[in-house]
């Protein structure tokens, strides 16, 4: 899976590497039970700093995407758990969306294609 | 021997000036992904900007081409009129200035493709960069056990010198024996391969390039990258051990001088000839690799020239060249700033060693006896030996050159001054060696062997010692 990452983003780095390791779990280039690289081996491939990758870290355990231990070191979890509800973030940031795209001009059936696109992408395509 | 060591010079350094033109002034560019420190795009495929890069390549491929051409004049020239002074030096400084010039119409092509590209409006991807998760601290060719076996050949072969040249063990016909350039010669060499060791390491450890969506294309890529960098590595410490075993070899046979200037002379073309091998190879994998390219990073901005990386956001110090092969370091890396400030100092540094030594070499040397002082003057007073504190005065024409040992100094044709040991004796030198007179001055504290420029001045000298 790759990852990319853009420096000059709003988006923090700790938070893009969380969200594509996120997206990659959701369309299966990750799989569950997957290793991942260890904190110090992705900061170097990366060249940032052991902090960020480990707060991106922090953040997919304490979310219940990933399991770590000191022995093993990080793996997708075998079994997510699902609320079955979009978190209030989420919720949020996908309120902002549809109202830009209602000043923009876009049609509710167009932006509702696209979101049923981008859950058909996120489900790797299945 | 200069008219040999001057084209001796030429004929190792031509061929590695043709190699760095093969590799950092490409002729076929579009087929490189990276051309004179540019990342290779679609956009350069177009009829017009393909036409406008050919110019500005070709005008940088042109200059390098007149350099190499002036630099192979220069160094035959110096060679066949080994005569003048200052020729080895020269020399010397001919191939420095090659090297070094060889790397400004790369910066000016890199400079021009760069604003080519602005009035293109083609924008980096500045800031971006794609890491392999799968790949991350996994693809690796470095193994130190072959590493291991010559480190041992080249332990075992400078142990071998400075045990004969510290008499431990005698081998007839080993002329050579305690004059120390066994040892000299051989620790270089150690010193070579034991400094390949972290080189081959840290070549390892370089970020994986990231050229697909496929991590298994990734992971092939680089693993073919990193054996090919691995086997030049290697291939370089086997190249030193077969120098070293066959310089041994013919310090046994043949005369010091030769026996160096042969060995090093194949051990320069065993080089070039491993790096051509490496090249191909590298040649080989990008090709391969070419349709399975999909991602692509244009991070030009980042490199200055095109000859150094600077990138603040980028904690890695270790990055791969673009011009030329191997590693380079981060220059906003905290350490590499250290290593880019000692790099210019070493530069300037052997620029000043160069300068002094060219500047010895044109200087005469003089030895007079003034006020009561015999005074030993080359660029400043060497030597001044009070002449009521002279013990013994004699004049010395059979100075057996196989009976002297340098332990500190300078030691070229036509000067030799400083600390040497002649019979297990310690003493000053300050003499023309190509004379076979001196004086030996015996004085309180020091044994000095002088002479001047010519044979007449020194001995109007040991006349006037003698009355």
């Amino acid at each position: 899976m790759i990852i990319k990452i853009d420096e000059y983003s709003d988006t923090p780095i700790y938070q893009q590497i969380r969200n594509q390791i996120v997206m990659g779990i959701s369309d299966g280039r990750l799989s569950a039970g997957e290793q991942l690289p260890t904190v110090r081996a992705l900061a170097l491939e990366m060249g940032i700093n052991t902090m960020t990758v480990s707060k991106a870290y922090q953040m997919l355990k304490s979310e219940g995407y990933i399991l770590t231990d000191r022995k093993n070191g990080a793996r997708v979890r075998q079994e997510l758990a699902q609320s079955g509800s979009l978190s209030d973030a989420n919720l949020l940031e996908l309120k902002r969306i549809a109202s830009e795209a209602r000043l923009s001009g876009v049609k509710k059936e167009t932006l509702l294609h696209v979101i049923e696109d981008a859950y058909k992408d996120a489900k790797g395509g299945r | 021997m200069g008219f040999w060591i001057s084209l001796m010079m030429v004929g190792i350094t031509l061929p590695v000036g043709l190699v760095i033109l093969a590799i950092c002034y490409p002729k076929n560019r579009q087929k490189k992904k990276i051309f004179y420190g540019i990342r290779n795009r679609e956009e350069y495929e177009d009829e017009s900007v393909c036409a406008k890069l050919d110019e500005i390549c070709g005008k940088a491929r042109k200059r390098a081409l007149i350099l190499t051409l002036c630099f192979a004049v220069i160094g035959v020239l110096l060679a066949v009129f080994n005569k003048i002074p200052l020729s080895m030096t020269l020399c010397t400084l001919n191939v420095f200035a090659y090297i070094m010039l060889m790397l400004v119409p790369f910066a000016f092509c890199n400079r021009d493709i760069k604003t080519l590209k602005r009035e293109l409006s083609l924008d980096g991807d500045t800031g971006i960069s794609f890491t392999d998760l799968q790949n991350a601290d996994t693809v690796h060719a470095f193994r130190p056990v072959p590493f291991l076996i010559p480190l041992v050949f080249l332990l075992a072969g400078f142990c071998f010198s400075l045990m004969t040249d510290l008499k431990v063990i005698t081998i007839d016909g080993f002329t050579s024996a305690g004059t120390f350039s066994a040892t000299m010669m051989s620790g270089i060499f150690l010193f070579i391969g034991l400094i390949m060791l972290p080189i081959a390491y840290v070549m390892d450890r370089q970020r994986n390039q990231v050229i697909s969506e496929d991590s298994a294309v990734n992971a092939n890529y680089n693993r073919a990258i990193k054996r090919c960098m691995f086997g030049l590595n290697l291939a370089i410490d086997w190249c030193t051990v077969a120098a070293m075993i066959g310089m041994i070899l013919s310090l046994l046979v043949f005369d010091a001088e030769v026996a160096i200037l042969v060995f090093y002379g194949l051990y320069m073309a065993a080089l070039v000839f491993a790096i051509v091998v490496y090249m191909v190879r590298m040649n080989r994998i990008e090709l391969r690799y070419r349709e399975e390219t999909s991602v692509t990073v244009d991070d030009d901005d980042k490199w200055v020239f095109g000859l150094f990386y600077y990138n603040r956001n980028d904690r890695k110090l270790m990055v791969e060249k673009r011009m030329g092969i191997g590693t380079t370091v981060n220059m906003a890396h905290p350490v590499g700033k250290v290593l880019g400030a000692f790099l210019a100092l070493a530069l300037v540094g052997t620029l000043l060693c160069m300068v002094w030594l060219g500047m010895m070499e044109a200087t005469p040397i003089r030895v007079y006896n003034e006020d009561g002082r015999v005074i030993c003057h080359q660029l400043r007073d060497e030597y001044v030996i009070e002449v009521s504190g002279i013990k013994a005065v004699s004049l010395v024409d059979d100075l057996d050159k196989k009976d002297v040992v340098r332990s500190a100094g300078t030691s070229m044709p036509g000067l030799a001054k400083g600390r040497f040991i002649v019979d297990d004796e310690k003493c000053r030198f300050f003499m023309n060696p190509d004379f076979d007179l001196c004086i030996r001055i015996e004085s309180s504290d020091w044994v000095y062997y002088i002479s001047g420029e010519t044979k007449e001045e020194t001995e109007e000298l040991y006349r006037t010692l003698v009355k």
